[in-house]
């Protein structure tokens, strides 16, 4: 990695700009110290500020001894390691290093800083541009569409009282009406503009407090489908944002791309969400958010296709529920991979229809940038009625072995995204393997069985200079966290919520659960990175990472997250008493 | 001329070899015959007071002109296209000629580049500046030369191997930017290594011609 690339990689002052490397390049000198050398003294330490780039300094400071290794950072007159203080070399070390001044005028303070920067973490209440607009409970549809053009706004909130001197209280607001309500609801249907607006509003309306921070307004709106969130603070309405409000923020934002899903857009979803996903983690946002947004994005593209299956194919003729499983159903994939889904249908004897449904889905899909994966868990294979599923799943749960695991690890982990047949039944099947020892020993068993790649004294074993992720880190991890939830009785999917949900079990330690989930975050980041680098570079995004491009921080991580994985595996074959099955 | 510069540098040679600028310097040519190959890339870099100055890195890539055969690509990975609109290597040759006027040149394996360079600024009329150059090639000979009286193992002479011989990082990417500061950075550390003092000793241990 070239100097300028180790620097955007080490990220030693926080997430820069090409214009602040640039600044950096500029100024970078590249000094060798052999081992044993000082590097720098108590008076001159100020002047400088030094990067770890190979080898080892032991920096003296305060009375104390501090050993960092690549990609740390010291000297200068700001963070953990300012001066005055003294370092040597332990090894023979390449150091990159900057005059002060000029690291002073870039330095940010990392991580959370670079939040508030990008707008993420702004609380929404400060991107309240205007006063409330309102109208009351009795106004006519035409009433309300001259308050908004008046106002020029998109929205307005309908109230049954008229607000008091300190504002509208949460209590009086009894709907609100967007301009999309008028188009749809009343133009479109012919309707007149005398039509009460008490009518034709949506009722109730969820609203988001002020100091909510502005990622967590952007998944509500993402979950709850809406453009517009009345902005709540100390019980009165302060005003109102919009999807348009939370996109200015953000070039790529997922908002922009559920609107152009909504607008039926999605021949180039796959390279959207990728540029999104890319965006929200330049932004320093936790790789969990970032999974969770993505996936409200996969749900509505995969809604909008349906959609669009039952605009061509007619309604459908029994209740059916298109669901999702594998990692999608955990809500934990992020770059579209293979499609894994299955169909429920209530009843017998629609096949025909269900056969065309499914294949124009997965076509759909496909279109949009989801590669089908013929012979895998795909609903145009993965069909049944209900009761059949339910037969299946039992089947698997009473013999889990061989493929009977395979099948189980992709298809507990299921989720409907769409249709209204309830799986209340399947759940309660999945539900009871809390009772049933074995099966969740066979289950555990099956996580024991992945190579987390650490050799002797902990060092991180890779092939040919690369570890793969998933099989290494990530698979584990999501295996113990299903054995370990399933067996506390819960129901939820997502593995950082099995984690927790392990921990409230008192099967696992609170500490061992967020060990856990750091170790899960740190491997679905640098593989999300490794991915949108290779998507980048207009290669096939996989599962490895080079250890080679990894900066010292991050293979430190990682070498910490395998352990972590490790300890997970070793708990389980505790718990299971696996060293008895051999 | 050989008088002015033998004087210039003997105020040089005693001091110590942190005084006198180095330049790195790496080419990308068509191919390995000085005859034929064309310049298609050129990076230089300076070290001053001992220090890598990244930041006065100069990296440009170089216009071959008319009649070039395109020969070598599987270690310059260029292609035609990213050269055509790139500078012509008059203009560039006068850019390296100020970096090298300044005082030392610094090449990793000078059996090539300096021919090549040096018949380049034959053709453009121009007169070789007579610099005094390092190799480090030689440097890395000199270091075998120690070792291997001492333990029998042999120093790698390959640029990217004798970095990580010597503890250096991996530079995946192999463009003259690249090598140049993979040269830079291995030159500095040779010269702690070796624990040469001044530039006589670099010069006597590295020079080339």
């Amino acid at each position: 990695m070239d100097p300028v690339g180790f620097v955007r990689a080490a990220r030693p002052f926080g997430n820069l700009s090409e214009r602040e490397l640039a600044h950096l390049a500029a100024a970078l000198e590249v000094v060798y110290v052999p081992r044993g050398e000082r590097v720098v003294d108590r008076s001159s330490s100020d002047r400088y500020v030094y990067l770890v780039r190979k080898g080892a300094v032991r920096v003296h400071k305060d009375g104390g001894v501090a050993h960092l290794e690549e990609a740390e950072v010291f000297g200068g007159r700001e963070g953990a390691f300012a001066a005055p203080l003294e370092a040597w070399a332990e090894e023979d070390s390449l150091l990159y290093r900057w005059p002060a001044t000029v690291v002073d005028s870039v330095r940010r303070v990392p991580a959370v800083g670079d939040q508030v920067r990008s707008g993420v973490l702004v609380p929404v209440g400060e991107l309240v541009r205007r006063p409330l607009v309102w109208v009351p409970v009795e106004a006519t549809c035409r009433q309300a569409a001259e308050r908004m053009v008046q106002e020029g706004v998109s929205s307005v909130l309908v109230a049954a009282q008229p607000p008091g001197p300190e504002g509208l209280p949460v209590g009086a607001v009894v709907g609100i009406l967007t301009d999309r309500d008028l188009r749809t609801k009343v133009v479109a249907r012919g309707l007149g503009g005398e039509v009460p607006v008490a009518s034709v509003m949506s009722s109730p309306v969820h609203t988001v407090d002020a100091d909510t921070p502005t990622l967590s307004a952007v998944l509500r709106m993402l979950e709850l489908g809406v453009h517009h969130l009345p902005v709540v603070r100390d019980g009165r309405v302060a005003g109102m944002v919009t999807d348009t409000d939370l996109i200015r923020l953000q070039a790529h934002s997922p908002l922009f791309l559920l609107k152009r899903l909504e607008a039926g857009e999605v021949r180039r979803y796959a390279e959207e969400v990728a540029q999104a996903a890319s965006a929200l983690l330049e932004a320093g946002v936790d790789v969990g958010h970032v999974c969770r947004a993505v996936s409200y994005l996969h749900d509505a593209l995969c809604r909008r296709v349906i959609r669009d299956a039952h605009a061509r194919l007619g309604r459908e003729p029994a209740l059916y529920a298109w669901v999702v499983c594998g990692s999608e159903g955990r809500e934990e994939q992020v770059l579209p991979t293979d499609q894994d889904n299955f169909l429920v249908v209530a009843e017998d004897g629609h096949g025909e229809y269900f056969r065309a449904f499914a294949e124009a889905v997965a076509e759909g899909l496909s279109a949009a940038g989801f590669p089908p994966c013929p012979g895998g868990y795909m609903a145009t294979r993965w069909q049944m009625p209900l009761r059949a599923w339910l037969h299946t799943f039992q089947g698997w749960l009473a013999d889990p072995q061989g493929e009977n695991l395979l099948h189980l690890q992709v298809f507990l982990d299921f989720r409907p995204v769409a249709g209204s047949l309830s799986l209340e039944p399947l759940e309660r099947v999945v539900e009871s393997v809390r009772l049933a020892p074995v099966t969740l020993a066979h289950m555990a068993r099956g996580c024991a069985g992945f190579a987390v790649p650490l050799g002797p004294f902990r060092t991180v074993r890779s092939r040919h200079g690369r570890v793969d992720l998933k099989a290494g880190l990530v698979a584990p991890v999501v295996c113990a966290a299903r054995v370990l939830a399933l067996a506390a009785g819960s129901r939820v999917r997502n593995t950082f919520a099995r984690l927790d949900a392990a921990a409230e079990g008192r099967l696992l330690s609170r500490e061992d659960a967020d060990g856990a989930k750091e170790a899960l975050a740190i491997g679905l980041r640098l593989r999300l990175q490794f991915q949108l680098r290779a998507l980048a570079r207009g290669e096939q995004p996989g599962n490895e990472v080079a250890v080679d491009e990894l900066s010292g921080w991050e293979f430190r991580r990682l070498r910490q997250s395998l352990w972590t994985a490790r300890q997970l595996q070793e708990a389980l074959r505790r718990r299971y008493h696996l060293y008895l099955w051999g | 001329m050989r008088v002015v510069r033998v004087v210039v540098a003997r105020s040089l040679l005693r001091v110590p070899w942190q005084e006198a600028v180095y330049w790195c310097m790496d080419l990308e040519t068509t191919g390995l015959d000085p005859r034929t190959a064309r310049i298609l890339a050129a990076a230089a870099v300076p070290v001053r007071d001992g220090v890598v100055r990244y930041g006065e890195l100069y990296a440009t890539r170089v216009r071959p002109g008319r009649g070039a055969v395109w020969a070598g690509a599987e270690a310059h990975h260029l292609v035609p296209r990213e050269v055509e609109d790139a500078p012509r290597l008059e203009g560039v040759l006068r850019r390296l000629d100020g970096c090298l006027r300044e005082g030392v040149l610094v090449v990793h394996g000078s059996q090539v580049e300096l021919p090549v360079l040096q018949r380049a600024y034959r053709a453009h009329g121009m007169a070789w500046p007579r610099v005094p150059v390092v190799d480090t090639v030689r440097l890395l000979q000199r270091l075998e030369r120690r070792v291997r009286w001492l333990t029998a193992a042999s120093v790698p002479l390959d640029l990217g191997r004798a970095r990580a011989y010597l503890g250096l990082p991996a530079y995946p990417r192999h463009d003259a930017a690249s090598d140049a500061v993979a040269t830079a950075e291995l030159f500095v550390a040779l010269v702690v290594r070796l624990g040469a003092r001044t530039l006589e000793e670099l010069l006597r241990w590295g020079g080339a011609r």
